[in-house]
């Protein structure tokens, strides 16, 4: 009992931290809302299909809070000792990973549902009641494996270099994933690329919902992203011990 | 104690911006697709009949009458508008909701020339049901036949392409057993002089035509100029799923589509925007009373900007009413949703394109309902008659006086079940 206590208390005093970091939150909400504003709706590059975009753009918003906040928080708390000194107070390790990825969760909960207010408002997408809970569960738990992405970056790197990197990884992975401009319109070489990327298989799997994925075998991309998030959660482990064992 | 209660609120919130999030308009009971509708008057996709009510029984018109029966079923008032059959597009490329936004607009069945042979799968068994549905149903040629980096390839899908006649049967049984309507073919004359992709051989499309064939399936020609066009019609293509502007279509040529009884899906509308460009703004997007989606005025607003000489548009108009003269039976088809196209919206353009050209009202209907339906061998469909779907649009004027009364529909049917409502 008492250790659940820990794990929500460590949850709920990351996500206050976050709150009153305008400088992380204001970015990561606006950010996708910008980007789906322009690219989904005024510039429709779906062969108007407005809630392709929108699947396409939640995809993207929710990758971001997962990305960043273990990023860049995890390499400040690393270099600045804070890592350290909540290894040696009693709490278990895994209340503060889980306490990242509860609160990353929550900025992508908001994230996903004011894109989804936007569409419905603005791009006249009209979803079943099962489809937009469905997106929204994808959106979710498909954030796991860009969490650990982020978890290893923050640390591998400093935390001057982290944001710099998770936007080189982030921004490009989106791009490449179809997540901006459907794959069909890329040129045939990033098409080629998309089917590696984790991004591609999550978006795929959010497309399902719509019926608008490209293949019709939606395990392929479910193995994909569980034995991604499996190897990199074993490289994360690695690292982790080299740091701190 | 009061951070559960915040935590409380916000499940609360979450969970009502989720219920408010709009969802479509809700399924009409099971019941509805059987009713008496009259009197209207009819066109039932090639002239105007005597009969003024409709009676249809679980999506199938089972019987017209000239005069108002005595019938057990729901009656609808037709108030003497006009009803034709649901439109037929000839030419599309659908996926994600472009089959909803087809039927909004009155075109209940939507002919796809290539797209995923999963989509086209998963919508084959329903073409034959009379089941309630926001779709337009779907047939499509699947994956389309061409060259290593020929057009086609750029689009994402994986196609196995054809180096060597000896592959066309091979190739063609493949894509008839991931669900192939018929076999579209991409073909350029090996002499053109403009910039294409790689164009499959001409042995290779008399192959493929050949090995189309000899498995029952109509074998459509992509070409986009005169000269591939001869070459197309000589090699045995059954229709052309593209006119050409490239020059006025010679007498010869004209013949040999007449007599190898070769149909052809101009897809004036998509040219026009490379070519001319003014019919989307003048009758859509200057029409501030028409509901067009913001999503379908992006790409209406799209173009080519090729600066093609003004000639060319001229010379599609000469070759389409010509086409019409000889005889040659032409299908309505948009290429939506192509740059200066929407899905649905772009059909009725193609329609006024076609009186544009000098084609007569009754022929331009024909080309959208049944000559559709019996050139693509698309059953149950594109007439108003007995054993057809009951797949309607409902006109507040006569469309053979007014093609633009097809814009604002009154009512829609798709399988007997009223779109509004």
């Amino acid at each position: 009992m008492a250790k659940l206590q820990i794990y929500k208390k460590e949850a709920y005093y990351d996500l206050l931290s976050l709150i009153r970091t305008p400088s992380f939150f204001l970015p990561a909400l606006l950010f996708p809302l910008v980007f789906y504003v322009f690219f989904g709706i005024v510039m429709n590059y779906s062969g108007n299909s407005s809630s392709y975009m929108l699947v396409s753009y939640v995809c993207f918003g929710v990758m971001g809070p997962s990305l960043f906040n273990f990023s860049v928080s995890v390499a400040s708390d690393r270099v600045q000792g804070w890592l350290t000194l909540k290894q040696l107070s009693p709490m278990p390790l895994m209340a503060y990973v889980g306490a990242k990825y509860f609160s990353s969760l929550v900025f992508s909960l908001i994230i996903a549902l004011v894109l989804f207010v936007t569409a419905a408002v603005f791009a006249e997408v009209r979803l079943e009641s099962w489809q937009w809970l469905s997106l929204l569960v994808i959106a979710l738990v498909g954030t796991l494996p860009f969490a650990l992405i982020g978890l290893l970056m923050g640390l591998c790197f400093s935390e001057k270099a982290a944001p710099a990197v998770v936007n080189l990884v982030y921004l490009p992975m989106a791009f490449l994933s179809g997540l901006w401009v459907p794959v069909v319109y890329l040129p045939e070489a990033i098409q080629f690329i998309a089917p590696w990327l984790p991004a591609y298989h999550f978006a795929q799997l959010s497309y399902a919902v719509i019926g608008a994925q490209q293949s019709s075998s939606l395990l392929g991309h479910i193995v994909y992203l569980v034995v991604f998030s499996a190897s990199l959660l074993a490289v994360v482990s690695w690292r982790y011990q080299r740091l701190y064992k | 104690m009061k951070k559960s209660l915040v935590l409380a609120a916000i499940v609360a919130v979450v969970a009502v911006i989720l219920y408010l999030l709009p969802t479509p308009a809700p399924q009409p009971n099971s019941q509805s697709n059987s009713f008496l509708l009259g009197p209207v008057h009819i066109f039932d996709g090639e002239t105007v009949i005597e009969a003024q009510y409709v009676e249809v029984n679980n999506g199938y018109i089972t019987q017209l009458y000239e005069q108002q029966p005595n019938s057990e079923l729901p009656w609808i008032n037709g108030e003497n508008k006009w009803l034709m059959p649901g439109l037929i597009d000839s030419h599309v490329h659908a996926w994600g909701d472009a089959l909803e936004q087809q039927l909004q607009r009155g075109v209940t069945t939507a002919v796809d020339m290539f797209g995923s042979p999963a989509f086209l799968q998963q919508r084959q068994t329903k073409r034959y049901t009379t089941h309630y549905t926001k779709e337009a149903d779907l047939y499509g040629a699947g994956l389309l036949m061409t060259a290593p980096n020929g057009h086609g390839t750029q689009y994402g899908i994986e196609i196995s392409t054809i180096t060597n006649p000896d592959q066309a049967a091979e190739l063609v049984a493949q894509r008839i057993a991931s669900g192939s309507d018929f076999i579209k073919i991409v073909y350029t004359i090996a002499t053109a002089n403009y910039q294409h992709a790689p164009s499959i051989t001409k042995a290779e499309l008399t192959a493929t035509i050949a090995a189309a064939h000899a498995q029952q399936k109509l074998a459509l020609v992509h070409v986009s100029d005169h000269a591939s066009a001869v070459d197309a019609v000589a090699a045995g293509a059954d229709g052309l799923v593209h006119s050409f502007f490239d020059q006025r279509i010679s007498a010869s040529l004209l013949q040999a589509m007449v007599d190898n009884k070769v149909f052809v899906i101009p897809t004036m509308v998509v040219y026009e925007g490379i070519l001319r460009n003014t019919i989307n703004e003048q009758v859509l997007l200057g029409n501030k009373a028409l509901k067009v989606s913001s999503a379908a005025r992006a790409t209406l607003k799209q173009s080519f900007n090729l600066n093609l000489p003004e000639e060319f548009w001229h010379n599609l108009l000469w070759t389409t009413y010509a086409m019409y003269e000889a005889g040659v039976p032409l299908l309505a088809g948009s290429d939506a949703p192509n740059p200066n196209t929407a899905h649905g919206w772009s059909l009725i353009l193609e329609l006024m394109l076609m009186a544009e050209a000098g084609i007569p009202p009754s022929s331009i209907l024909t080309s959208a309902t049944h000559n559709a339906a019996q050139k693509l061998h698309l059953d149950q469909r594109g007439r108003v008659a007995l054993a057809h779907k009951a797949d309607f649009i409902l006109l507040n004027q006569s469309p053979l006086e007014n093609l633009t009364t097809l814009l604002t529909p009154a009512k829609v049917w798709k399988n007997g079940f009223s779109l509004t409502e």
